[in-house]
């Protein structure tokens, strides 16, 4: 950061005054602050209008609000959905050995999406390394109207829409990255940094969104770490963007991590669009 | 992590305000979004981990604005809310396979965070890194969503330059 020449941005003046940077930005910060009147007025600025809206929505009166709609049925956020997968006349292609049939009804107010599994040889995906339970990632792609479940063997293509799902198999915690052939690396799970890696248990579990691959070249490859203490997930992003970036080994390779991780690995060849 | 709500809205509630007051200028809108905002977090604090709580909820607060202008679609006053409206427009979940079918809209064809990484690059001025570092992904996957999103909005102007 240079403020000197780029103005301080309102987001970093805010973690600023909340005390909430980093040392060494905040160090960095607070120098600019004591040569730049101009900053002072703005942190001077933000302080009062901390007082003002405190008066105009008292603590009181909004913490109650809040509680009150976290409690009620009446909540007005965003609904999300929750897919429950029963019996229905709607046929998914998949393959014939685990051929399901599903209801889908979506449910608003819940976060995660999950799933019932309704066949007991629901497809297990091939995955390689350091296999610790039954911890495993289960990919569909949208065909028309129906999904297919992918195996280890499936090819893809840009523009390709996936649905990645795990099944946490009794381990607690878990990540989910993936990375392209040309070394972008992608946080799916957890779907914010900050909230935690707990797994759900309830069976096969499909992440919020789907992923629509791009024209990225050679492969598109998902893995699931799991662990039964938290992620670090730091470590576990550091660790994929340099494997990512290692053209020799980002198919193929191992992810560097503690050997209490567990790692299963989903590749799928990336095919060029006819 | 036990979640107290009157500590957490003296401490953040201001902050959070100003960023919905800045992303929908109209104060009802902001107060109500605002709100949104600490419902959410108390339904999900039981999942937060212990840490600062500010980069968090002004993610959270960007994604509700951005909500809340996908269902008001309201008249752009400027062109800084026209790119907001476009954003959230483009970036709505499921919008490109709306109703097609049950599976189309399983099938969500945009990260739910494309929205956010916009805001925060266009609106916001973080450059890729501070918004790959914001929203836990690499560079090159942030630049990968805004070239998705480039391609919906149909801009000549790359977003991801």
């Amino acid at each position: 950061m240079s403020p000197a020449q780029h103005p301080v941005p309102e987001w970093l003046l805010e973690r600023y005054l909340l005390g909430e940077l980093p040392a060494a930005h905040a160090a960095e910060l607070a120098h600019a602050v004591a040569e730049q009147p101009a900053l002072r007025a703005r942190l001077a600025a933000l302080s009062t209008s901390n007082v003002e809206i405190l008066a105009a929505y008292p603590v009181a009166r909004e913490g109650a609000a809040i509680r009150a709609r976290a409690a009620g049925p009446l909540a007005r956020q965003a609904p999300h959905r929750r897919w429950h997968w029963g019996l229905s006349g709607l046929a998914l292609a998949v393959p014939a050995t685990a051929a399901l049939v599903f209801l889908v009804v979506a449910h608003p107010e819940d976060r995660v999406a999950s799933l019932t599994t309704v066949s007991p040889d629901a497809p297990l995906v091939v995955s390689d390394s350091r296999v610790k339970g039954d911890a495993h990632l289960v990919l569909r792609r949208k065909v028309g109207e129906q999904a297919e479940v992918l195996d280890g063997e499936a090819r893809a293509q840009r523009g390709d829409l996936l649905q990645v799902a795990y099944v946490a198999g009794g381990r607690r915690y878990g990540a989910i990255v993936s990375w392209d052939g040309r070394g972008s690396v992608t946080l799916h799970f957890p779907t914010e940094p900050y909230v935690d890696t707990l797994l759900s248990q309830e069976g096969e579990v499909l992440l919020p969104t789907a992923y629509e691959l791009d024209d990225a070249p050679r492969f598109e490859r998902f893995v699931l770490i799991t662990a039964d203490a938290p992620i670090d997930l730091d470590l576990v992003m550091r660790r994929a963007h340099a494997l990512a970036q290692n053209s020799a080994q980002a198919a193929t390779g191992v992810l560097a991590l503690p050997d209490h991780y567990a790692q299963r690995s989903f590749l799928l060849s990336k095919a060029e669009r006819e | 992590m036990a979640l107290d709500v009157d500590s957490c809205y003296r401490r953040y509630g201001p902050m959070v305000l100003r960023r919905c007051r800045a992303l929908l200028k109209h104060e009802e809108a902001a107060h109500d979004a605002m709100q949104d905002v600490f419902v959410n977090l108390v339904k999900h604090g039981d999942r937060l981990v212990d840490a600062g709580l500010s980069s968090l909820l002004f993610r959270m607060a960007t994604n509700t604005c951005l909500n809340h202008l996908r269902s008001a679609r309201r008249r752009p006053e400027d062109p800084g809310d026209e790119l907001l409206q476009q954003i959230a427009q483009a970036s709505q979940p499921g919008g490109l396979v709306e109703a097609r079918s049950f599976l189309a809209s399983l099938f969500q064809a945009v990260p739910s965070n494309t929205g956010l990484i916009a805001v925060l690059h266009l609106v916001d001025g973080m450059t890729l890194e501070e918004v790959a570092r914001e929203v836990g992904m690499s560079v090159s996957g942030v630049r990968k969503r805004l070239r998705q999103l480039d391609s919906l909005l149909g801009k000549e102007k790359g977003l991801s330059s």
